[in-house]
């Protein structure tokens, strides 16, 4: 058992272009996504009908947990935050197909992730309050916890993509002991349970974390 | 289990091309819908506001035009009253004057038509009483001694011998 993802080939036939089969899913869920997004948008009415109510009500829905957490800043914010839960989203749930790797099961996607997140909420810290303005933040209450503030800032993107990563691999092996273990059938309800639960409410928390990341380097 | 590799840099390249053409293609028009839904909505309900102001003030107005116009029509009816009693008053007195004339006239003729009867009266009883004497002279002389006047006169001019010519 190795539920790692595996390298299908390398491209080029470099052995430093290794394509694994969470890359390959991950590019998938990407044309999948983008199909279904103009699938949805096909053809925009000032009278919504059908299908793009749905489109309007997703939007609408991640648009109403952002704004709470940054005011004003709904609409800036809705396409990074939405994209990444939509993509982690179905990343989650493509992991339901028998035979199919979740993206999110690998620590590259995850960490990758995270460190957009990082990112962006150090350049909107900075942004917010300076360079030496957001720097000096770490300093603060007292110097004194300078390290440790650091090493708490350094942790977030770590802490951010080991959950998902965890979430998701966990399932999958708990999953792998049970199909094992247990005649078929009985595992179904389970699987569901990790595929389909865990990976959205794993989606929307991490989500909802890089919107909290965000707003702390705001404020 | 846990292997970092190019894997990481092209999940981050995926997620920024989702990132790019979802912008594109799904928020970017979605929340253009809802600014332009939410627009329409806006403009209907200023437009709606505005209408109902102007029907208020139109409201008013014809209500303020309509009590002009009642005491207008009040006011001409009035006159009219005034003017046709005041007609009335004319007419009824011009139709005594009239009527006093008429009398007047009447009794003058009447009083003429007195007098001419009268006069009538008085030369018919003349021609009466010509007329009696006659009858009364007329039955005193009856017919035969008519003749026998005529018959003596004729002899008297045959004796004269007058007849002869």
């Amino acid at each position: 058992m190795n539920p790692g993802p595996k390298v299908i080939f390398h491209l080029f036939g470099q052995e430093l272009l290794p394509v694994t089969d969470t890359l390959i899913v991950g590019w998938a869920s990407v044309i999948i996504i983008l199909i279904l997004a103009k699938f949805l948008t096909v053809s925009l009415k000032l009278r919504p009908e059908g299908r793009q109510n749905i489109a309007e009500f997703m939007v609408e829905l991640i648009y109403d947990q952002i704004e709470p957490m940054l005011p004003g800043e709904g609409w800036d914010f809705l396409p990074f935050i939405a994209t990444i839960f939509i993509f982690i989203g179905v990343g989650n749930l493509v992991g339901l197909i028998p035979g199919v790797t979740s993206p999110t099961g690998d620590l590259n996607t995850t960490l990758g992730l995270a460190l957009v997140v990082f990112l962006v909420s150090q350049y909107h810290g900075m942004k917010e309050f300076g360079i030496g303005g957001y720097l000096k933040g770490f300093a603060e209450p007292v110097i004194f916890l300078l390290p440790i503030n650091i090493i708490g800032e350094l942790a977030k993107p770590i802490s951010h993509s080991f959950r998902l990563f965890g979430n998701v691999v966990g399932g999958g092996i708990i999953m792998t002991l049970i199909y094992q273990a247990a005649p078929a059938l009985i595992p179904v309800p389970l699987h569901a349970w990790f595929g389909f639960f865990v990976g959205l409410i794993q989606a929307l928390i991490f989500g909802m974390v890089a919107i909290a990341y965000i707003s702390v380097a705001k404020s | 289990m846990v292997n970092i590799n190019t894997t990481l840099i092209w999940e981050v390249i995926n997620f920024f091309i989702l990132l790019y053409l979802l912008k594109r293609y799904l928020y970017g028009p979605i929340k253009e819908m809802l600014e332009k839904r939410a627009e329409q909505i806006n403009g209907d309900l200023d437009q709606a506001k505005s209408e109902r102001e102007d029907a208020e003030k139109l409201k008013e107005e014809y209500k303020e035009k309509l009590q002009e116009a009642r005491s207008e029509a009040q006011q001409i009816i009035d006159e009219a009253e005034d003017r046709a009693n005041k007609r009335a008053k004319d007419i009824l007195k011009k139709a005594d004057e009239k009527a006093e004339k008429l009398k007047e006239k009447k009794m003058q003729e009447i009083e003429q038509a007195k007098k001419e009867a009268l006069t009538q009266l008085r030369d018919q009883i003349a021609g009466y009483t010509v007329l009696a004497a006659g009858k009364l002279i007329q039955e005193q002389l009856d017919v035969k001694k008519h003749e026998q006047l005529v018959n003596e006169f004729i002899s008297e001019l045959d004796k004269s011998k007058l007849g002869e010519i």
